[in-house]
């Protein structure tokens, strides 16, 4: 049965802040679907300033669920709450999931981390998140958690005991463990769990994957890079032997974890309003204001490719090498090496001029290799001349 | 160690400043307590040459094996040079935070909001509060 109720709370600062952090919402409650534990989810909508009687020392939680699927909306909403909020007094805890996308930490290289040839033409995403770390394939069964609270309070270990103490206490047969690689390991083998952070002069977050039903085989497929002749000093990923907490136990899906977990948090904190689930729709800017602008930055060219540290790629044989180097995303230099008896000085340079100032992509490869082609010696002859065409 | 920390203003931030005589140009880095909290830094992230900074500002980040964590800007003005060797060698900032893990030099809008920051006892008793 719909109601509306007008809920008038939401973080705000206490005596001595600085921000103001607008919003209330008209509600629309539902009862959880399949639920052993009945959580009412409530819909943020528009926003009003209320003032927070919270006392001293109680921290007070609240719960979103990002009804969006986009990592763009997803990530572009993390940064609005970082930037936005004052949580001298609360954390929030953020649920979302994405639709297929691979998303890569904030110094790596895309294309050393994931296969773009699976990638591009398909509807897998690559995007770039602002925390650090290693590379993540996301699905509609991989939960991601987001914790967010006061630098003084940004406590890795303690959120994922939130998650396991939560799942141990529905599914007690499932066994997790926490590493001190902030992983969450199950049955000891197979990492279901990665984490990342931000640290900020105020407010942190520490986010963390959690695979209950994930397309593995995708994930696999993704995430295999075949050795490429990419030379770089990106953060490189850790990989490890995955698996999915639903295949231990089939109750474990995304709703019944997110309830399972927001059940938890609560239990850590004074609910802010209630203790329930809110559903938030990250790309309404009347409601967070200025969110497009952080959508539009992430899903840029500039930065999911053009933030890669500098990285050089090469590809050649004995008779001829190709090495291009990249800054930025863009060719900065292309070297040919090739020994030949004849001079193709200028074509090869014509060439190698056309490329520099390009964006580098995975058709570069095949450039790379006309490149390749084009010098390659159709004959041999009794001498050979050793040319470098460089940029 | 003694001499340089002396010459050097700090912030709440844990980055310090040293100005170059009494011109508006300074060099910034990070503090010893904060190399120490971040771990090993695998990626320094920083500022492009020329560009417009303001006093508290985010202008970089620096990746350890822990967390991402935001630089901020100790005061406005405009970034000259910044430390290339950390591309290749980020671990600098760690092993020698005070003197070769500088992050950037700037040319300060306003000298005198070098006065606003805090001195090295000031920064010490910080330390204290903190701990």
């Amino acid at each position: 049965m719909k109601f509306l109720v007008k809920l008038l709370s939401f973080l705000t600062l206490g005596p001595h802040s600085n921000y103001l952090c607008m919003l209330g919402c008209y509600t629309h409650c539902r009862m959880g679907v399949k639920a052993n534990i009945v959580t009412r989810r409530k819909y943020l909508t528009t926003g009003r300033a209320f003032s927070n009687t919270s006392v001293d020392n109680i921290i007070k939680g609240i719960v979103y669920h990002s009804a969006s699927t986009d990592v763009f909306h997803n990530l572009a909403f993390e940064d609005w709450v970082y930037n936005n909020l004052d949580l001298t007094h609360s954390d929030v805890l953020l649920l979302w999931c994405n639709s297929p996308c691979v998303v890569v930490g904030r110094h790596q290289n895309p294309w050393a981390e994931c296969n773009h040839r699976v990638v591009e033409g398909s509807k897998v995403k690559v995007a770039r998140r602002r925390s650090g770390g290693g590379t993540v394939y996301h699905d509609r069964g991989n939960l991601n958690c987001s914790f967010f609270t006061s630098r003084e309070r940004y406590n890795r270990q303690k959120n994922l005991k939130t998650i396991i103490s939560g799942v141990k206490r529905r599914w007690p047969l499932v066994d997790l463990e926490a590493t001190c690689r902030d992983d969450i390991m199950l049955n000891k083998d197979f990492k279901i769990s990665g984490s990342a952070s931000r640290l900020g002069r105020d407010i942190a977050y520490h986010h963390c994957t959690l695979l209950h039903s994930c397309n593995k085989d995708m994930l696999l497929e993704v995430l295999n890079v075949k050795s490429n002749g990419i030379t770089h000093k990106a953060t490189a990923s850790v990989p490890s032997p995955v698996k999915n907490l639903g295949d231990m136990d089939a109750r474990v899906y995304h709703e019944s974890l997110i309830q399972t977990i927001a059940d938890q948090f609560y239990t850590e904190r004074e609910p802010l309003g209630k203790p329930v689930i809110y559903d938030v729709d990250p790309s309404d800017a009347q409601i967070w204001p200025g969110v497009h602008s952080y959508r539009e930055e992430l899903q840029s060219w500039k930065w999911v490719y053009g933030k890669t540290p500098p990285f050089s790629i090469q590809r050649g044989d004995d008779t001829l090498s190709v090495l291009i180097h990249v800054s930025q995303g863009n060719i900065s230099g292309v070297i040919v090496r090739y020994v030949s008896d004849e001079i193709l000085i200028n074509s090869i340079q014509q060439l190698c001029a056309s490329l520099k100032g390009s964006r580098f992509c995975t058709r570069t490869h095949t450039t790379n290799n006309a490149v390749w082609r084009f010098a390659k010696p159709t004959k041999v002859y009794s001498e050979n001349y050793e040319v470098y065409s460089e940029l | 160690m003694n001499k340089l920390l002396s010459e050097m203003r700090f912030t709440e931030e844990h980055e310090w400043v040293r100005q170059e005589g009494s011109t508006p140009h300074v060099t910034v880095g990070i503090t010893d307590y904060a190399q120490d909290s971040l771990g090993d830094i695998v990626f320094v992230e920083l500022p492009e040459v020329g560009s417009q900074v303001v006093e508290k500002d985010s202008i970089g980040a620096i990746e350890s094996v822990k967390a991402v964590s935001d630089v901020y800007c100790p005061a406005s003005g405009t970034v000259t040079e910044v430390n290339t060797e950390l591309e290749s060698t980020p671990e600098v900032v760690n092993t020698s935070p005070l003197e070769d893990g500088w992050l950037f030099k700037m040319e300060l809008a306003d000298v005198s909001s070098l006065d606003t920051l805090l001195t090295e006892k000031e920064y010490k008793d910080y330390l204290h509060g903190l701990e």
